[in-house]
C-alpha cells in the first residue's frame, strides 16, 4: 500500500470513530439520563482517541489539541502544510 | 471558541470536472436552506433558548460548519481547473468575472447570501419549529441535487448529508418534547 | 425504492390538455423521523463503518434516496 492510500485509510478510520462520537453526543444532548448511552458515548470518545493517535503518529496532528512529536517536527512536519482537507 | 480539525467530517470524492454541478451545489453552500444558513441560524438562536437545548443547538451548528466545508470541497474540486469557457458554459460566467475561481456564498441562481434567510424569534417553539422546517427543506434540496447529479462521488456525499438532515430534524423534534415536559410543573427554585 | 414504508403516493388529476406526458402516480418522501417524536433508548446501532457510510448510527432513521425512485 502506498503512503497516500495508507493515509486515506487511517484518516477514514478517524472519520468513522469521530462520527460515532458526533452521533452519541447529539443523542445524549436530548437523552441526558440514558446511562447506557452515556457509557457508549464515553467508549466512543476513547475509541476515537485511539484511532486519532494512530493517524497522527504517522501523518502529524489533526488539530492544535494534539501534541506534535519531536520526530514529526524534525522530519519537517508543520501545521501550515498541505494537503488541506479540501485538497486531498 | 472553536478549534480547527484538519479533516472532513466525511470523505468526499469527486470524479468529474463539472462546473455545472458546482453551480447547483451552491444552493446548499450559500442558499436559503443551505449549510451556512443552518450553522448561523442555530449558533445565534442558542443564546436565548432554554438551557436544556443550548447544547443541542451548539453541537448541530458546529456540525453544520463541517457540512459547509464538505460543500466547499465539492464546489472547489468540480471547478478547480475549469477554463473560463467551461465556467461560462456552466452558467458561471457572471460568477467568474466577479469572483474568478474562488468560492462565494451565493445560491444556485447566483443570489448572494443574506441574513434574511434566517430568523431568531426569542420564542423557543417558534425557533425550534423553524429549525425542524429548515432541516426538512435542506433534505428536499439534497434530494433534487441527487436527482440532477450524475457524479457517483458527489451523490455519495449528498446521500450522507441528506441523512444528517433526518437526524437533526429528529433531535430538534426531541428538543420540542423536552420543553413540553416543563408544562404546568409546580416548581420550587 | 430503498424503503417503501418511508414514501407516500397519490394520483394527481390528469387533464386531456396537459402538455407534458402525464405522470399518473406521484411519490413523495415521508422520512423516518416524522414517525418518532422521541427516540427510544436501546435501538440497534450500526458499526462505525456502517454508521459513517449511512450517515446515521441508527439504521431505524435511514431511508436512503436515489434518482431511480423517480420521486421528482
Amino acid at each position: 500500500m502506498n503512503v497516500f492510500d495508507e493515509r486515506m485509510r487511517l484518516l477514514k478510520t478517524v472519520q468513522q470513530m469521530d462520527f460515532v462520537v458526533v452521533e452519541w453526543t447529539l443523542y445524549t444532548d436530548t437523552h441526558p439520563n440514558d446511562e447506557d448511552a452515556l457509557e457508549k458515548w464515553r467508549e466512543a470518545i476513547k475509541n476515537a482517541a485511539v484511532a486519532r493517535k494512530q493517524y497522527e503518529n504517522k501523518f502529524g496532528p489533526l488539530s492544535l489539541k494534539s501534541i506534535p512529536s519531536r520526530q514529526a517536527l524534525e522530519l519537517g512536519w508543520r501545521w501550515n502544510q498541505d494537503p488541506w482537507p479540501w485538497q486531498l | 471558541m472553536w478549534v480547527y480539525e484538519k479533516k472532513l467530517l466525511y470523505p468526499v470524492e469527486v470524479t468529474t470536472c463539472n462546473p455545472m454541478l458546482a453551480r447547483y451545489l451552491m444552493e446548499q453552500y450559500g442558499g436559503a436552506d443551505g449549510e451556512l444558513a443552518a450553522a448561523l441560524r442555530y449558533m445565534n438562536q442558542r443564546y436565548t433558548v432554554p438551557d436544556k437545548v443550548i447544547g443541542l443547538l451548539t453541537d448541530i451548528s458546529t456540525e453544520e460548519f463541517s457540512h459547509l466545508e464538505m460543500l466547499a470541497t465539492m464546489i472547489y474540486k468540480l471547478t478547480k481547473d475549469a477554463t473560463p469557457e467551461q465556467l461560462e458554459k456552466a452558467g458561471l460566467g457572471a460568477h467568474f468575472v466577479n469572483h474568478g475561481h474562488s468560492l462565494f456564498y451565493e445560491n444556485a441562481g447566483g443570489v448572494p447570501f443574506t441574513a434574511t434567510y434566517i430568523q431568531s424569534k426569542g420564542d423557543p417553539i417558534a425557533d425550534l419549529y423553524e429549525d425542524i422546517a429548515a432541516e426538512e427543506k435542506a433534505r428536499a434540496t439534497y434530494q433534487w441535487l441527487i436527482d440532477i447529479s450524475d457524479d457517483p462521488g458527489i451523490n455519495d456525499a449528498l446521500r450522507f448529508l441528506r441523512e444528517r438532515e433526518n437526524i437533526h430534524s429528529l433531535r430538534f423534534r426531541e428538543a420540542v418534547e423536552l420543553l413540553k415536559d416543563e408544562r404546568d410543573r409546580k416548581k420550587v427554585f | 425504492m430503498q424503503n417503501p414504508s418511508y414514501r407516500g403516493s397519490y394520483k394527481p388529476f390528469v387533464s386531456p390538455r396537459d402538455p407534458c406526458p402525464p405522470i399518473t402516480i406521484k411519490y413523495f418522501v415521508l422520512p423516518p423521523q416524522i414517525f418518532t417524536n422521541f427516540q427510544q433508548p436501546g435501538l440497534p446501532q450500526n458499526s462505525p463503518e456502517e454508521a459513517l457510510m449511512q450517515g446515521s448510527l441508527w439504521p431505524k432513521f435511514v431511508d436512503g434516496f436515489s434518482r431511480e425512485e423517480g420521486i421528482s
